[in-house]
């Protein structure tokens, strides 16, 4: 499954890039992250509770930044498992300045096993489009505030 | 002698149907235990993995748990289950180092219950090594795929080049050839009720019993043994009389019933496994799914001179028995009804990261025909005939009977071209293509589709050797095989009254009211007088070992060894009476429960009395005579003759015929297809209760509409399963079934007792073929041809969309390009 989009910041590039690669920010806009702690350089572990169809669950996992170029892009890997069966896949996000404020134009491979793949593929594109759009509109609303 | 008032042909109700109605039925989860525990199975998230290791300390510290078994200890404990076929492959009842499909069991919980199992799974942790996955059997069989067995360094595990007659003097002969690929796709059964077993194992004894919904065939009793490690006379399996459906993929359980035993042994307790509807979709068996090359030659006046087909079966991660007899079983009927001399078939079993395969109501024959039917229908618009009169001119004549194919089967009946020309006048088959002509006109896709196709029922043993080439059969040691009995037993108790004992396990066919008409003629009493006992115990019934309830076998198998028994029944009632009336028997006669000498219609003695004698005073029996009224019968097919040098095999004993026209209209705009007209001719001999047929051809006919236009197995590219609720796997429903217009034509079965032939497969066999070819003649106008199932509006519309894109409307098949069979 392929995620791709982007989102717009009214902040600058500096600040977005900032923001994005916070985890104490991250954990608190990711929706249902119960933990994100840094454990290594560029590297994270995470404990996410999240609802796909009629399959909730927990899943724990890792995120490590593959990649890091200040303050246009950077890239990661990830896995987790849980009740639901596993995530794992890659991603990176560009960012860009544009008519003051930021563009992040952001892609993600993910591949998902288990329980979640079999009873709920049909709704599974949407539910992610769903959840990364709450994550990035919650950033938004932090990069407003800094900007205040 | 008939009887004077026949039962058999009339439509009498279930025995079984007041228990069922009212919610009184036994299946496997009412069977009552004291100390139950209970299991839940960990399964692999992963299509392909290497178990680095499995931590069950945290499940097993877990409050109201008794035990875990994983998949390393199971491979230690436990034997792999024997393969019918050359190769050898380690197929256990859990995942042994590596997972090989995703929901292959990894571990078992034993626990105080499913909860507590269910949650002590999500605590064992496993780690796994992603292995790449492969999916499609062509992919998997070209070099350089990822190898599920790496140690045979290929994934086609079994390879038979099978050749009857003279191909190439066939496409010699031929004015014409055509070629097409075919793809049958991946899909099941839903039975109702999915799988139960409940294990227990007596260490004073070293008897292990096993519970379950398993009907059948017998013959993988040996197979659960040899996985347990058991001697067969120390393995009890019980089903209960009442199981809900089957269609030949529960067999799959023989797995699960091996892995209860091994979690019953392990912990001492008597261990219970409710299969979720999840489980069943994902990890069961399934049909397999193939991917066809075909080559057909004719000549120019339609007669058909040979067949040539590369049958490459995707049989899952695990040739789980009787695979992979979908490749064999249809090895005898290979022709279907049609006189075609030459046939090579080039047959491959190929093992993929899915979930294993098995039989499927068809058992190869919907593949076989959906693919052949396809062929005639192309040939057809090849020479520019009418689909219906080219069949006509090809079929088996019915002076030609019994039909001996080139590839060995003998068809032991039959009037295939009353068959079709009934199917014709109840379609009204010229009407039907004026309105075409006429929608065609305004614009309309509307297409007719006709398909025939022989259904063989009660496999013989014998195919299952096929898998085995001449050579390694002729070598000493080999064991042979043949045959296709079954077993019958009845008693008349003191008071005279009936009980008959079945020696398979039906799964909701009503067998018990079959066993009554047939019981009742043949002896000369009322059906409802006859006690009919449905349950099977291996240890205290009488069976064989091709026992069962599958391959579509108890009418004609089982109902011949009730017809005999009744008729061995009733000599020794006729003797006891001979003698006690000093009459002659000839001179005898039985109805309704009492004795008739000659034509007089005042008895001169009932079966109590005769009953009375047998039991109570074996003193003034005959000469020689037991005492007792007890026949222990079994009946076996004498046309089930072991496999030949030249690969020919009758695989069946009785070959029921089927024609079908279907009428559709698909829509332009979403791509739906839209019946207009569905017929269903069926010959199964002799008809015992019409309304059993009935039900039987309509559940056929179902599942074929279910497996041409919505079930599927699906898969994604990584071998992740995406079809694990109703949700994801559709199944049609009554909303989705059109009206049936079904006909009958009978020619008795030669070889069954009774005149019967089989039914319960039926339309599954071809309905697949009958509305692909309907809706490819539909879609004939627009230049689209689809040659693969399921016919999804979304791939039906897909495909006219791009043949409408491209430059002046040019064809668009939804296949790959045709290669040539055996290149």
């Amino acid at each position: 499954m392929k995620i791709k989009g982007e989102s717009e910041f009214k902040a600058s590039q500096q600040r977005v890039w900032d923001l994005l690669l916070d985890p104490e920010v991250i954990s608190r806009c990711i929706p249902g992250c119960q933990e994100l702690k840094a454990v290594g350089d560029d590297a994270f572990e995470a404990r996410l509770r999240i609802g796909i169809g009629a399959v909730s669950g927990t899943y724990e996992g890792t995120l490590r930044i593959t990649e890091r170029t200040p303050p246009s892009r950077y890239a990661m890997v990830f896995e987790g498992t849980g009740r639901g069966g596993f995530v794992k896949g890659s991603g990176h996000a560009d960012l860009r300045a544009e008519q003051g404020g930021t563009i992040v134009a952001y892609e993600c491979d993910v591949e998902v096993g288990g329980l979640i793949a079999s009873v709920g593929q049909r709704v599974l594109e949407g539910v992610s489009g769903f959840l990364v759009g709450q994550m990035f509109s919650k950033l938004q609303g932090f990069a407003r505030e800094e900007a205040a | 002698m008939a009887a004077r008032n026949p039962s058999i042909g009339k439509s009498l109700k279930r025995k079984e149907d007041k228990r069922l109605l009212v919610g009184k039925g036994t299946f496997a989860d009412d069977l009552k235990f004291s100390h139950l525990s209970h299991c839940a199975i960990l399964r692999s998230p992963h299509a392909h993995a290497r178990i680095r290791s499995i931590d069950t300390s945290a499940a097993l510290a877990h409050p109201g748990v008794f035990g875990v078994l994983t998949g390393e200890e199971v491979g230690r404990i436990s034997r792999p289950f024997p393969t019918g076929m050359p190769t050898r492959l380690p197929y256990y009842s859990a995942a042994v180092e590596k997972a090989r499909y995703v929901g292959e069991p990894v571990a078992i919980v034993i626990a105080e219950n499913r909860y507590v199992a269910e949650d002590a799974c999500e605590l064992i942790r496993v780690q796994y090594d992603a292995l790449p996955a492969v999916t499609d059997p062509e992919a998997a069989a070209a070099e350089g795929a990822p190898l599920l067995f790496e140690e045979l360094g290929t994934n086609v595990v079994n390879h038979r080049l099978l050749s009857y007659g003279d191909i190439d003097q066939a496409f010699d002969e031929a004015d014409v050839v055509i070629k097409e690929r075919f793809r049958f796709h991946k899909y099941s059964s839903t039975p109702i009720e999915t799988c139960v077993a409940v294990a227990q194992y007596d260490d004073a004894t070293g008897v292990m019993t096993v519970w379950s919904n398993f009907h059948g065939p017998y013959s993988l009793h040996s197979f659960v043994a040899k996985g347990l490690n058991l001697p067969e006379n120390r393995l009890r399996l019980i089903a209960p009389p009442d199981i809900g459906g089957s269609f030949g993929i529960k067999i799959g359980i023989i797995s699960y019933l091996t892995l209860l035993g091994l979690a019953a042994k392990k912990t001492g307790r008597t261990v219970k496994w409710v299969e979720d509807r999840r489980e069943h979709l994902m990890a069961l068996n399934s049909g397999a799914e193939r991917t066809a090359d075909y080559e057909m030659a004719a000549k120019r006046d339609g007669t058909i001179l040979g067949v040539r087909a590369r049958y490459m079966d995707n049989n899952g991660a695990y040739i789980r028995a009787p695979e992979p007899a979908n490749l064999y079983r249809t090895t005898g009927n290979t022709p279907g009804g049609y006189r075609i001399a030459h046939l090579q078939i080039d047959a491959n079993c190929v093992v993929t990261n899915k979930s294993p395969t098995g039989p499927n109501r068809g058992y190869g024959c919907q593949q076989l025909y959906y693919c052949l039917e396809r062929m005639v229908d192309l040939l057809a618009r090849e020479l520019d005939a009418d689909p219906a009169e080219l069949r006509l001119h090809n079929l088996v004549q019915p002076d030609q009977f019994p039909y001996r194919t080139p590839s060995g089967g003998l068809y032991d009946s039959g009037n295939y071209p009353a068959g079709v020309r009934k199917a014709l006048e109840l379609a009204d088959y010229e009407s039907l293509r004026r309105q075409q002509a006429a929608a065609r006109r305004d614009g309309r896709l509307v297409g007719i589709g006709i398909a025939t196709g022989v259904e063989p029922c009660v496999s013989n043993m014998g195919y299952l050797n096929i898998a085995f080439p001449p050579e390694q059969r002729a070598k000493r040691g080999f064991h042979g095989k043949s045959g296709a009995g079954e077993a019958a037993t009845i008693k008349m108790d003191p008071m005279g009254q009936v009980t008959a004992i079945l020696g398979s396990a039906p799964s909701g066919q009503g067998h018990e009211i079959l066993v009554a008409q047939v019981v009742a003629d043949n002896l000369g009493i009322a059906p409802d007088s006859v006690t009919v006992v449905s349950e099977m115990d291996t240890f205290t019934r009488l069976w064989t070992i091709s026992s069962g309830n599958y391959s579509s076998r108890f009418a004609s198998a089982g109902l011949s060894a009730f017809a005999e028994a009744a008729v061995k029944l009733k000599e020794k009632v006729l003797r006891v009476a001979s003698n006690e009336l000093d009459i002659p028997i000839e001179r005898l006669r039985t109805e309704d429960g009492k004795l008739f000498v000659d034509d007089a219609t005042e008895p001169v003695m009932d079966f109590r009395r005769i009953a009375g004698i047998a039991h109570w005073n074996p003193d003034s029996l005959p000469d020689g005579m037991e005492p007792g009224l007890q026949v222990a019968h079994i009946f076996n097919f004498t046309p089930a003759r072991i496999i030949d040098e030249q690969d020919r095999v009758n695989s069946s004993n009785t070959y029921g015929f089927i024609a079908e026209i279907v009428m559709v209209e698909v829509d332009r705009e979403t791509g739906e297809i839209e019946f207009l007209k569905f017929v269903s001719v069926h010959d199964a001999g002799v008809i015992i209760n019409p309304q059993r047929v009935e039900g039987q051809v309509y559940g056929g006919l179902v599942h074929g509409i279910g497996g041409a236009m919505y079930e599927d197995l699906a898969y994604d590219e990584n071998g992740q399963f995406l079809a694990g609720s109703f949700m994801d796997y559709l199944c049609p429903t009554a909303m989705e079934i059109p009206p049936l217009a079904i006909g009958h034509t009978c020619t008795p079965s030669p070889f069954s007792t009774v005149g019967t032939k089989g039914c319960g497969e039926g339309s599954a066999m071809t309905a697949p073929a009958a509305i692909a070819n309907a809706v490819n003649d539909a879609l004939s106008t627009t230049g689209v041809q689809i040659n693969e199932l399921p016919l999804t509006p979304s791939k039906i519309w897909t495909a006219m969309w791009k043949a409408g894109a491209a430059e002046g409307g040019e064809a668009a098949t939804v296949s790959a390009p045709a290669t040539s069979p055996g290149s």
